[in-house]
């Protein structure tokens, strides 16, 4: 139930801020080409807005495991080599995740601090850069979420090998 | 001593089936350890931020969320009948109406996956029906599909007019002309493909029966009575969308990412409008796929932009071009390197990676030997076409596998007729660069 409604909130997270991005946009050539008004200062947010998408965005796709990646080497690999290469994989992608939670943090509350704006409608920039942060971490849980399922389907392949190798199928086919 | 952490971390994590946006990012980080300690790490932010948002690759985002209202619209099911009625009666017609409505979709998306599961899932299942086997109907429309990011408008073209204007301007409009003649190529050498290929009689497969009644599933037989004018008028919103793609960037009206928007709203309001198939309540599917999809790549960018600031910084990539030079001087066997070395890379990792690490080391050289940016550009991109399907990491294939529900190796069977044919088109755009500039230059781009 948690996770259902999570996963909404990830997918509002991303869907909203690529709506208003795309409204935008167009309005502003809608506006430049028939109005004859230019909205220069719309590009400062469609390019800052691009980043919550991009954030939520790319939590969404560790949810789903739509990153792609070489994975023929793990698929065909059994018992112990995959589970621990499934640790190992996880925890690389929690390695960056890590290095954009910690230092995206600290740079936004740098910018919280100074006060930085961006340039013409001064919307405080930390509003943009929280994205880092708050998509690493919630795309942390969903990586160790998918890990530890992974991890479970291969420790139980031994005992009942006909499940095993469906479900394998069924992380190769995505 | 930096590139042998940045490379072989890189290559390590790959091999071990790590996302390439994480292992992109992940070895840079080592590497920036290595460089200066932990403190280093503190410009991994500023570095992804600024590298993604940026409103020419914004365009990526548009075009792909065009590419999936196109879907939910039924743009992309009326192509298809379109294409059917122009060449679908022949003999190994319907083979030819893939490449068909590959071509006119890849005139709209600008990625090849998405060209493989917007038409495929119509036509592979027509294909099989009409008795092509099920690996050959998958792998010629991952082939087939890969024209979209050779036809413009190119996520692949954009990223190589980001990338490599370090090294030679050159602007995004004109590469997009250039993409045109190479992927008229890609078609004809598809479509000679195609005449050799074995195929069942389809009386014996079109058994028909409840079994393959699906609604969706048999638009790709094409309505036999229906008229050509019928069909042309059903598609002609959907066939208007590359004029408007095409004909605001050429005319100079809009810039490549404004035209994407303009896209994506023309097929909004198609479907809410005209073909009446798109419900209000699909809306937040639709931004909700299109941002997953759009951050797959986008990842991509940034985690591949902290690399290359690494490579940048090391200055890497110049002692790999000197090493590549001292090797040999001719022109000839320069060009046949960055070919092989493409195909090889383009079978590993996808597009987007693969120029990001490679332009900064393939560009100079060829630069140097008197190759031409824009011949630079198609050479690349028509390879890393062909890498889309290329195993073991063909994005296409993974498509069009899970579209036919046959196994990638299976795919992989059906795939030598048409690879063959898709080399043919790299080795002569990348030795005739005539083939590239002619377009834009005579139009003047």
């Amino acid at each position: 139930m948690f996770d259902r409604r999570l996963a909404t909130v990830e997918n509002l997270l991303a869907a909203i801020p690529f709506a208003a991005v795309a409204l935008v946009a167009f309005v502003n050539v809608v506006s430049r080409y028939f109005l004859n008004a230019s909205l220069a200062f719309t590009s400062e947010l469609t390019v800052n807005l691009a980043v919550w998408m991009l954030m939520m965005g790319a939590v969404i796709g560790l949810r789903e495991g739509a990153h792609l990646g070489f994975s023929a080497l793990h698929d065909r690999a059994r018992g112990a080599v995959r589970a621990t290469m499934t640790v190992l994989i996880t925890l690389s992608i929690l390695v960056f995740l890590a290095v954009l939670l910690v230092f995206g943090l600290e740079l936004a509350l740098q910018q919280a601090e100074r006060g930085r704006a961006t340039p013409s409608i001064g919307v405080p920039q930390w509003l943009f850069t929280i994205a880092l942060p708050v998509g690493a971490l919630l795309g942390a849980y969903r990586t160790i979420q998918a890990g530890r399922a992974g991890f479970r389907t291969v420790t139980a392949d031994a005992p009942a090998a006909t499940t095993g190798d469906n479900k394998d199928d069924e992380e190769a086919g995505r | 001593m930096i590139g042998v952490v940045l490379f072989g971390a890189f290559l390590v994590l790959l091999m071990l089936g790590v996302p390439v946006a994480f292992a992109l990012g992940v070895s840079a980080v080592c590497s920036l350890v290595v460089m200066g300690g932990l403190g280093e790490l503190s410009l991994v932010p500023s570095v992804f931020v600024s590298s993604v948002s940026s409103e020419t690759l914004l365009a990526i985002p548009f075009f792909i969320l065009a590419g999936v209202i196109m879907e939910y619209a039924g743009i992309s099911r009326r192509l298809v009948d379109f294409a059917h009625a122009c060449v679908g009666q022949r003999k190994h017609g319907l083979a030819i109406v893939v490449i068909v409505a590959a071509f006119f979709f890849s005139a709209i998306s600008g990625s090849g996956p998405a060209t493989v599961a917007a038409i495929g899932s119509i036509l592979i299942p027509a294909l099989i029906r009409h008795g092509y086997s099920a690996r050959h109907a998958s792998s010629l429309m991952a082939t087939a599909g890969s024209m979209g990011i050779i036809v413009p408008p190119s996520i692949a073209f954009i990223i190589f007019a980001v990338v490599v204007s370090d090294f030679s301007g050159v602007s995004i409009v004109r590469l997009f002309v250039a993409g045109v003649v190479p992927g008229i190529m890609l078609a004809v050498a598809l479509v000679i493909a195609c005449l050799f290929l074995p195929r069942k009689a389809p009386a014996m497969a079109t058994s028909g029966g409840p079994g393959a009644a699906q609604a969706p599933a048999r638009t790709g037989d094409g309505p036999p009575k229906e008229s050509f004018a019928r069909a042309v008028g059903k598609a002609l919103p959907g066939l208007l969308l590359p004029v408007i793609i095409l004909g605001g960037i050429y005319g100079g009206i809009v810039t490549p990412t404004e035209s994407a928007v303009v896209a994506a709203t023309y097929a909004l309001l198609v479907g809410v409008l005209f073909y009446r198939e798109i419900k209000p309540a699909q809306l937040y599917r639709i931004f909700t796929t299109a941002a997953a999809q759009s951050a797959v790549v986008m990842l991509i960018v940034g985690a591949a932009s902290v690399f290359t600031y690494v490579v940048t910084v090391n200055d890497i990539a110049a002692g790999v071009s000197d090493a590549l030079l001292g090797l040999t001087g001719n022109k000839y066997l320069i060009i046949l390197l960055a070919v092989i070395l493409l195909l090889v890379v383009g079978a590993f990792i996808d597009a987007v990676s693969a120029l990001y690490l490679f332009i900064p080391i393939i560009a100079p050289v060829l630069l140097e030997v008197g190759v031409d940016v824009t011949t630079i550009g198609v050479l690349m991109v028509v390879n890393l076409a062909l890498g889309l399907v290329t195993p073991p990491v063909g994005v296409n294939l993974f498509v069009a596998a899970g579209i036919a529900r046959i196994s990638l190796v299976e795919v992989v069977k059906g795939i030598r007729p048409f690879f063959v044919a898709g080399l043919v088109v790299v080795l002569l755009v990348s030795y005739v660069p005539a083939l590239s500039n002619w377009l834009p230059d005579l139009l003047g781009f």
